[in-house]
């Protein structure tokens, strides 16, 4: 009795494995006909359950081809429409409030479906509980708790900054004499980053390589790192100083508006100035 | 031709600063409007009579801050011109400048000038030689001659004739080129020839010369240039001398040629030619170094100095435009970080790329949160450092279908940090020009007891100690130990102003070249 027990549950998903790498081969999806004709060792029933269930766990979908035509294909749509909100359930089921929240906790504590929150939002999804979130629910890596992890963010910039100056550094002193090759031996890959920051486990996440492209466009926004025609990186050379005039207090004076010779705020009379002219006896 | 509104009154303090009240007011009223004489004495009363408003004017025409034309009546309008009287915020710069290339005496030269705003040779001649006597005429002669071939001091139009009351200028036809005789020393030097010549007629008499500044600007631009190429490259730390003589050799080349104030880039330079120059002009500079160094520009700069081919050794080109752009927006960029925050440079610097962005696209390609985007971009957009679009998606605007893009408008931001800037000048000169008022008794006593401890020290009848002795009870006298140190903490506040002045000057400098040289963007 137990080994039939068995059998019965192992054999649907090896045929469904068996009909999903079939369909995963097939670029623009294939038909029934060829299925059953690629699968000869299964049985009709067995077959049809397999696939059933494969359209059921949204792995395959039907897409009709040109002249009508049925086909299987894999589903790459990644983003599961099936992440309603409460209303949108209530509307849905018909049930009433009390019952249906009472529905979704039985459910919830079945480990049947699970609740997301949304970024930017604070109601609730409900989604089946193995499907995996999208970035557009998340946010992606560097969100926690719905919020955008900024420090995080920055900490990263910083760390990929440090590594590609290190770099640098190292280019300079190996190479002291040979500008080309200081030059050359400062560009750094996307993924040696990568590398190194899941080596130093900043992260307790695996770091996708795209999220650390986003992190790396931050920093060359801010100047401190360049990137090649090919995708490598170096630090940036063009070290800039402040401008002269940010030392002056005028420049960043909160009542510049109201300064005018003669009035309440004035040169004259200025406290910043004073203030200034004060730090600057000392030097 | 006037500015906005802080520049006319840093045009004013300055004015008023060199020639007084009455001067600073006649030229106030100009710069707010141009107007004619009896409107000018209208607004002006009953203040200033009309003498006074006729000798300030002849003033500011002399120094070149006004010009008069005839209006279509006949009648002459005054107009000012509030980039000339900025000019006196480079004085010094400028002496400096010509005493490094010339010498002293070049610049004993200059400053006659400036202070007399246009004088014939001879005249000129006699001032400095009655200052400083060691001096042979004919050196002096030389000095002028090398400033006029070097283009520094250029002739002023003389007055062909007078139409309807207005005296009319005649065009130079040849600016720079000296009178034939000048100031000829046929008997004796000295003091008694001077005196003659004042009622003789000196032989150039009528031939005024002033400043030439557009040679002084273009100057003045390549200096900011190399300086700015100098501090922001790794081979510029490393090795500043030759970087500097690079970019000299280069610009030297060119300045040949041609060099115009307004020009984008200059022409391509062949490294033989920098070469060459670098010898004329004694610049000692190995052909190998001066290779490297242009190499490591050309990679290193983004390309703000380019390989623009191969022949004579290489052709290079500076790119003036985007040199300027690049200064502008580093000052811009200080000044947000200041402000603002380390992300607001970053939006900024987004946008320069991106160009239009609407809030969440900020939000998303800068990793930010959306309540600090939205905190951020507003503040910038009050500041007038990023700009919005309204894009309506009906031709009617309405706002709700409506939405708003984003951008940044360098040439919008540099306009508004121009009148920064001018304020932040007229504020620095009025707060000098309130510390000398303060200290005014302790600058005079200073300068009183100066004279005296020189007598004593040149006294030879005195031994040192009593010397010493003397000396100290003068100061102590003059000056007690407070004052002393309240007069030092003077002369450092001052330094520090004027410091800061300098360096505020060379800003407004670059913001105004920058307009005047980069392309309107369009809209």
């Amino acid at each position: 009795m137990s080994a039939t027990v068995k059998e019965e549950l192992s054999e649907p998903s090896e045929a469904e494995e068996m009909i999903f790498r079939i369909v995963e081969a097939a670029q623009d999806g294939i038909d029934m006909d060829a299925i059953t004709l690629m699968t000869p060792v299964l049985k009709v029933i067995d077959r049809q359950v397999a696939i059933n269930s494969l359209l059921s766990s949204k792995r395959l979908i039907i897409s009709q081809a040109m002249g009508g035509i049925l086909r299987l294909k894999v589903n790459t749509n990644t983003q599961i429409a099936g992440s309603p909100e409460e209303q949108a359930l209530r509307d849905g089921s018909g049930l009433a409030q009390l019952q249906l929240r009472k529905v979704l906790k039985t459910l919830e504590t079945k480990k049947l479906i699970k609740s997301v929150k949304a970024v930017g939002t604070t109601k609730k999804c409900y989604m089946l509980f193995d499907l995996e979130p999208d970035m557009e629910l998340t946010g992606g890596t560097f969100y926690s708790d719905q919020q955008l992890d900024s420090e995080l963010i920055n900490a990263l910039i910083n760390v990929s900054t440090h590594y590609v100056q290190d770099r640098h550094k190292q280019a300079v002193q190996s190479y002291p004499d040979n500008d080309q090759m200081q030059r050359e031996m400062s560009y750094v890959r996307p993924q040696e980053i990568a590398d190194y920051i899941s080596e130093k486990k900043i992260l307790n996440v695996p770091l996708k390589l795209e999220d650390l492209q986003k992190i790396l466009d931050i920093a060359i926004v801010d100047g401190s790192i360049e990137r090649r025609a090919d995708g490598k990186l170096r630090a940036s050379l063009m070290v800039k100083q402040p401008s002269a005039l940010v030392s002056i207090p005028c420049s960043v004076c909160p009542v510049v508006e109201d300064c005018r010779p003669g009035y309440v705020i004035s040169p004259e009379t200025c406290e910043y100035m004073t203030q200034w002219l004060d730090a600057a006896q000392q030097i | 031709m006037s500015g906005g509104r802080y520049e006319t009154q840093l045009c004013t303090v300055l004015v008023a600063e060199q020639f007084g009240q009455a001067v600073a007011d006649v030229a106030e009223k100009l710069l707010k409007e141009d107007c004619q004489l009896p409107s000018l004495a209208f607004k002006l009363r009953p203040t200033y009579n009309m003498a006074m408003i006729r000798k300030a004017l002849a003033v500011l025409i002399n120094f070149g801050f006004v010009t008069f034309v005839l209006d279509t009546n006949k009648r002459p309008v005054y107009t000012a011109h509030g980039d000339q009287i900025l000019r006196l915020l480079t004085v010094p710069r400028f002496c400096l400048l010509v005493k490094t290339l010339y010498g002293s005496v070049a610049e004993d030269v200059c400053v006659e000038l400036f202070s007399e705003g246009q004088l014939t040779c001879s005249d000129v001649l006699r001032r400095v030689f009655s200052r400083n006597d060691t001096l042979t005429i004919e050196e002096l002669k030389k000095t002028f001659c090398d400033l006029t071939q070097a283009q520094f001091i250029i002739r002023s139009p003389a007055i062909s004739g007078v139409s309807n009351g207005c005296p009319q200028l005649e065009h130079v036809q040849a600016p720079f080129n000296m009178p034939d005789s000048i100031f000829q020393v046929n008997n004796g030097p000295g003091e008694e020839k001077g005196r003659k010549r004042k009622s003789a007629k000196d032989e150039d008499d009528g031939i005024y010369w002033r400043v030439n500044w557009a040679r002084f600007d273009v100057y003045a631009r390549d200096e900011m240039i190399t300086e700015f190429l100098i501090t922001n490259t790794t081979v510029g730390r490393k090795m500043p001398d030759i970087c500097i003589k690079t970019i000299q050799a280069l610009f030297k080349t060119i300045e040949l040629r041609a060099s115009s104030l307004r020009m984008t880039a200059t022409s391509p330079v062949s490294m033989l030619d920098m070469v060459k120059s670098a010898k004329e002009n004694a610049l000692t500079l190995e052909k190998a170094d001066m290779a490297y160094v242009l190499g490591e520009f050309a990679d290193e700069t983004k390309g703000l100095v380019r390989k623009a081919g191969d022949s004579g050794g290489g052709l290079f080109v500076v790119d003036i435009e985007k040199t300027l752009t690049e200064i502008c927006k580093h000052h811009s960029e200080s000044l947000v970080r200041e402000q603002f925050e380390g992300r607001a440079v970053r939006i900024m610097r987004l946008m320069e790329e991106r160009h239009f962005l609407d809030e969440e696209q900020v939000e998303k390609l800068l990793m930010m949160g959306a309540k600090e985007t939205k905190e951020l971009l507003y503040a910038l957009l009050e500041e007038g450092f990023i700009f919005t679009r309204p894009i309506g998606r009906t031709n009617d605007f309405q706002p709700a279908r409506t939405f708003y893009l984003y951008h940044v408008d360098l040439q919008r931001t540099v306009r508004s940090l121009i009148e920064c800037t001018c304020k932040l000048l007229r504020n620095l000169i009025l707060r000098n020009a309130h510390e000398r008022r303060e200290n005014k008794q302790l600058i005079e006593k200073d300068l009183t007891t100066g004279p005296i401890i020189e007598g004593i020290r040149a006294n030879e009848e005195l031994d040192e100690a009593s010397k010493k002795a003397q000396i100290e009870e003068v100061e102590e006298m003059y000056l007690p130990g407070h004052d002393r140190a309240k007069l030092e903490r003077y002369r450092r506040s001052r330094s520090t102003l004027l410091a800061a002045q300098e360096k505020a000057s060379q800003a407004l400098f670059a913001f105004r070249l920058f307009l005047d040289v980069s392309v309107p963007q369009k809209a």
